[in-house]
């Protein structure tokens, strides 16, 4: 699904350059759920960034679904956004003038689903991140954990089969974030989505498939979770999935 | 505050805003440059002609002055006899064209002959210095003795001033270069004798001032035996008086002084009494005075004008400025969570506020005064031709004005920081750091707006519905006003209707983003409001007055239709008919007649300006009989036959509507009419009809009975009638074979008759039309400002929009359909509100301005084209910002906060 090479991405100018991703490879396949973990300014948003086609490497390629992004033109790349990846970013960036459902629908329609369709999945995704009765709010009226659900949402509308989070929980209390990590678990089960989440939570850590470790821009460790497997057994009886 | 300055406002700047802050500094300084360049091309106008009334008013203490007509030579020595003058000189003056330097005519740039209208005054000598002016001293005459002899004998003398020789290439060509003037007796070539460096009536005259000797300038203007007026002086007094000299002693010091202000109104009084209703007798300063309502006529439109301009302006800082305050309503959040004061957060975003507005403002003016000009001399060209001959050129910058839009400038600039800031400071500083928008922000105050704006239009609709608040000038411009703040307050509510309405064909053209980018609208109708105020204005301005000139346009037409049915008409002046045309002789009349057997009949005109208790009128001498026969008077008051019946019987007359609304006059009525042969007359008023041929009101009578009391039998135009049948074109050139043997008088047929009033129509609107374009490119670069700004405001929504998978094509796309939408609603917004400005313009103003009626006639093609130049403006305007958009880095903006 998705194959890094040597990724490298520096910043700024030769004398001031801050190099932030030193040579990253990584291969991770499909409905492969991610943890990225590392100290702040390791790296973790910038890899992201890459894998994600919003910024190009400065040295390094990145494959997504066997396609190398280098080669790509800003159009290309931005349609393999439209229709391959889903974004939840760390600071949630949604649009302030749309109402919740205005934003979760409108990745759908820019992807060309009819409206009567998108409605459905925003509706459907609203009820399932539990704001189904906040749908007509802006987002000046709603809290943090709420607009990071309202971007979860928007985010899975398109259903892209990968998906990248940003810190998805950073803003939420324990309950309200393990319940995003359910929500996204069964998602990887159900839809066989590939997730790519960063995260300074380690208990989050456990509910990933594979955790990965930076710093200094480079992979310290890559860790598979056995945990994780039987977690995942359980999450197939979670009340989530089962409804 | 030292420190909240250094480190936000300072850092601000540096790092991230400095496009804003230059787009906010544009943004003040094109709203004071719309103000001020409209100020100055207003004031300069206005001191233009006024100068020229003074520098013309005459250098005699006391004037006497007879109608148009002027006053016989006989009561010059009158004048002289009476006990306390000490000089009478006599002045004759013209207003002709100049049209040729060596032979050669004046062209303009288009290749069209192009005339310079002269003033030309006739003295006795050239050293006589009746020339009025009190500066015009024994220096500034650049002139050899054997000329000055010249000048008096031979009567093709001419002297010229040296900034219109030198203009020519004919500086040093003294007794050699030649210039042809329009006399009463067709084209005459003069020779220039010597020159006049720069004084008064030079200034005033951009030049175009010229002297020759009084006998000559009574043949060539068809004066012979007359003076334009009578120039008094009373002696002055010698006193004595003691004062103390540089070496300390006493010494007797004589003085002369003026006359005194008792001794000027004894001898005022005592020709006066000579004169009887000749003349009338008045000090030169009141003079002015006779043309102060054409004056006012021109004040009148400009000055709306500027009122609307500094609307402009105020918007357009308003919107630049509140808008970046808005955006960082979060950092105000910030501060305020860290420690800083209330106060201290306003104060910092209003002192930010003050020096872009002090630096925009600066910028304004100076980009105000460059615009002024250029624009002036454009106007220049194109005015004098045919309505001033005062030289508009000159830019007139008054240390008020500039200190004025400075304070404007500044002040509302600092206005437009605070209250935003305010509303920022008034909530807890979590409220503040939300994320939030313009949009977001304005939104919640748009139920008060249109709240507003009905009363706006109510209180406007109220005062216009009162018959008696419609004749106060201060209350129809506050109406227009209201009015138009009341579109802007009203905008947020339409924006809504009006892109409803057309979101099914938006969605149509522009598919998703098509309808994302009307449904943002629908969303902020604030925020659009805010955009395309400036904008609305500047078009409602232009809609309205081109309603209002057409309006003006097609009423004169329709009128000229009915009322001068000739086939063809002589007119010895530039202009139509008027007074200060060259009278030709009656005869001429005669000699067609016999050698020229296409034509039927003509009809003699003759038209006098007079002044009636002070108040001026033009009177107009017609055969009412044969008119009555031929044409047809547009009656508002009394029957048409029966008025044209009445005339013919003696002291009857029939008035213009617009003299009628001013003097109050109905059928019925009398009015005294001073006469040169039977002192003051009563006529009574039989009827009162539609004309525009006078802006200061115009009395009809019959033209046996202005033989009768005015003893004038000369004529200003010839109106032809041809028998059936026969080629306009040969009969055209027959009678011009005739009447140029004596005259170069011009003969027009009815179509090019009714295009020189056309063409004076729109000149005498033109310096109007020329700040509208002002107006209206300022407001079009207001909207280029306010859309950049609003796509900068929401660099961080498009990133976001590209990040869940917009293509850079289709955001630009969407900016670009966002523009033109604001454009369209700004468009369809503004020429609503200019259609009901029109309606009071029309309706209205000419009321209480000239007295005329005219009907209303929407300006459809003028309308149309404006329009389209807006959206295509708006096009462009939302062109740049979206390449812009589509151009941002992703991460940079997403990372923004
Ligand atoms: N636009 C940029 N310009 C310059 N340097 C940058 C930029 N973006 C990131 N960096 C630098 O690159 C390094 C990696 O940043 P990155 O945002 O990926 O860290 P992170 O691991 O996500 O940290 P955190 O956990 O705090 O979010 C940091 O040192 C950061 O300062
Ligand atoms: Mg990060």
């Amino acid at each position: 699904m998705i194959k890094t090479d040597k990724l490298e991405k520096w910043y700024g100018e030769t004398k001031v350059r801050v190099h932030a991703l030193r040579g990253v490879s990584l291969s991770i396949v499909k409905a492969e759920f991610i943890a990225v973990m590392g100290p702040s300014g390791s790296g973790k948003s910038t890899l992201l960034h890459m894998v994600g086609a919003l910024d190009r490497s400065s040295a390094g390629e990145v494959w997504i679904g066997g396609r190398a992004l280098s080669g790509l033109s800003d159009n290309e790349l931005t349609l393999l956004r439209r229709s391959q990846i889903g974004f939840v970013f760390q600071f949630f960036n949604l649009l302030p003038t749309l109402t919740a459902r205005e934003n979760v629908l409108l990745p759908a329609l820019l992807d060309g689903v009819a409206t009567k369709e998108a409605e459905r999945r925003a509706d459907a995704l609203l009820d399932r991140v539990g704001l189904s009765g906040r749908g007509r709010h802006r987002p000046d009226e709603l809290s943090g954990g709420e607009m990071q659900r309202v971007a979860i949402a928007r985010a899975l509308v398109k259903e892209a089969p990968l998906l990248l989070a940003d810190e998805p929980t950073g803003n939420l209390d324990t309950t309200t974030g393990r319940g995003i990590f359910d929500l996204l678990r069964e998602l990887k089960a159900s839809a066989g989505l590939t997730i790519v989440m960063v995260t300074h939570d380690p208990n989050a850590a456990h509910h990933a498939d594979r955790v990965i470790h930076l710093r200094d821009g480079l992979v310290e460790n890559d860790v598979r979770n056995h945990k994780s497997a039987g977690t995942d057994a359980a999450a197939t009886g979670s009340p989530v999935a089962a409804g | 505050m030292r420190t909240l300055l250094r480190l936000v406002s300072l850092n601000y700047f540096l790092r991230k805003g400095k496009l804003k802050t230059f787009l906010t500094t544009a943004g003040v300084a094109l709203g004071v440059s719309s103000v001020i360049s409209i100020e100055i091309v207003t004031r300069s106008t206005l001191v233009a002609i006024e100068s020229m009334l003074e520098e013309t008013a005459g250098r005699g203490e006391l004037v006497v002055a007879g109608d148009s007509s002027g006053i016989d030579e006989e009561w010059l020595e009158k004048v002289r006899k009476v006990e306390g003058v000490d000089h009478a000189v006599p002045v004759i003056r013209a207003s002709v064209p100049l049209t040729a330097v060596n032979g050669k005519r004046l062209v303009g740039p288009d290749g069209k002959a192009r005339p310079r209208l002269f003033h030309v005054f006739g003295v006795d000598a050239v050293d006589d210095k009746s020339v009025p002016d009190k500066d015009f001293k024994d220096e500034d005459l650049v002139m050899e003795e054997e000329d000055k002899l010249d000048f008096a004998i031979k009567g093709n003398s001419i002297v010229l001033t040296q900034k219109f020789a030198d203009e020519m290439g004919i500086g040093d060509a003294v007794g050699k270069a030649k210039v042809t003037l329009v006399t009463s007796r067709g084209e005459k070539e003069y020779v220039m004798r010597g020159t006049l460096k720069s004084f008064g009536p030079v200034k005033v005259f951009g030049g175009h001032f010229a002297l020759i000797s009084s006998d000559f300038a009574q043949k060539d203007f068809g004066k012979v035996g007359r003076f334009d007026e009578i120039n008094v002086l009373l002696p002055k007094k010698t006193i004595k008086k003691v004062e103390k000299g540089a070496d300390g002693k006493e010494k007797i010091v004589e003085e002369k002084i003026p006359a005194s202000q008792a001794e000027l109104v004894k001898v005022r009084d005592a020709i006066q009494a000579v004169v009887g209703t000749v003349a009338r007798v008045e000090r030169p300063r009141d003079r002015g005075k006779n043309s102060e309502t054409l004056l006012q006529t021109m004040q009148a439109g400009l000055k709306l004008v500027s009122l609307v301009s500094l609307f402009v302006g105020m918007f357009l800082i308003y919107n630049t400025v509140s808008v970046t305050v808005v955006q960082r309503r979060r950092e105000i959040g910030v501060l305020r969570a860290l420690g800083v004061t209330r106060a201290q957060s306003v104060a910092m975003f209003a002192i930010e506020a003050l020096i872009m507005g002090l630096v925009g403002s600066a910028l304004g003016i100076l980009s105000g005064m460059l615009l002024a000009k250029f624009l002036l001399k454009i106007a220049a060209t194109n005015v004098t031709t045919l309505i001033l001959a005062a030289d508009i050129s000159k830019i007139h910058v008054e240390t008020a004005a500039v200190v004025g839009s400075l304070l404007l400038g500044a002040g509302a600039a600092v206005l437009s920081a605070i209250l935003p800031a305010l509303g920022a400071a008034r909530v807890s500083p979590v409220e503040a750091t939300r994320p939030t928008t313009l949009a977001v922000a304005l939104q919640k105050r748009s139920g008060v707006y249109t709240i507003l704006g009905l009363i706006s239009f109510a209180v406007a609709g109220g005062i216009l519905a009162i018959p008696a608040c419609r004749q106060i000038e201060i209350l129809v411009y506050g109406s227009t006003m209201l009015i138009i703040l009341g579109t802007v307050a009203l905008t947020p509510a339409l924006t809504v209707v009006i892109v409803n309405a057309i979101r099914p064909i938006v969605t149509r053209l522009g598919g998703v983003m098509g309808r994302l980018s009307a449904d943002n609208l629908l969303r902020s109708p604030m925020r659009t409001s805010v955009t395309v105020g400036a904008m609305l204005t500047g078009l409602a301005l232009t809609v309205s007055s081109s309603t209002y000139v057409e309006s003006f346009r097609v009423s004169i037409d329709r009128w000229l239709e009915v009322t001068v049915p000739a086939d063809m008409t002589i007119t010895s002046s530039h202009e139509m008919i008027s007074p200060v045309s060259l009278p030709m002789i009656p005869e001429v009349a005669d000699e067609i007649m016999r050698r020229v057997p296409a034509v039927k009949e003509i009809q003699k005109l003759r038209m006098i300006g007079i002044e009636i208790e002070g108040r001026r009128a033009d009177i107009i001498a017609f055969p009412s009989q044969r008119w009555a026969a031929r044409g047809r008077l547009l009656m508002v008051e009394g029957d048409e036959k029966k008025a044209a019946g009445a005339l013919a019987e003696g002291n009857h007359v029939v008035v213009s509507k617009n003299l009628a609304t001013k003097w109050n006059l109905h059928a019925g009525d009398t009015i005294k009419v001073p006469t040169p042969l039977a002192g003051i007359q009563p006529f009574k008023v039989v009827g009162v009809y539609h004309d525009y041929t006078s802006v200061f009101g115009l009395i009809s009578m019959d033209e046996k009975v202005f033989w009768k009391y005015w003893g004038d039998k000369r004529v200003d135009s010839f109106n032809i009638y041809l028998h059936a049948g026969i080629a306009h074109e040969k009969a055209q050139d027959d009678i011009r074979a005739v009447v140029q043997e004596r005259y170069a008088a011009f003969v027009l047929t009815n179509q090019e008759l009714k295009q020189k009033v056309r063409d004076f129509v729109g000149q005498a609107f033109s310096i109007a039309s020329y700040i509208e374009i002002m107006a209206m490119l300022i407001a079009l670069l207001g909207l280029l400002n306010t859309l950049i700004v609003a796509v900068i405001e929401r660099t961080r929504e498009i990133a976001v929009i590209r990040t869940i998978g917009a293509l850079a094509r289709q955001v630009a796309k969407a900016i670009m359909f966002e523009g033109v939408l604001m454009g369209f609603v700004g468009a369809v917004l503004g020429v609503a509100a200019g259609s009901v400005l029109s309606a009071i313009n029309v309706h209205v103003i000419p009321g209480i301005q000239a007295g005329f009626q005219i009907d209303y006639y929407f300006a459809t093609e003028a309308v149309i084209k404006i329009s389209i130049v807006s959206l295509i403006v708006a096009l462009i305007a939302a062109f740049l910002p979206a390449y812009r958009a589509a151009r941002t880095n992703l991460l940079e903006a997403l990372e923004y906060e």
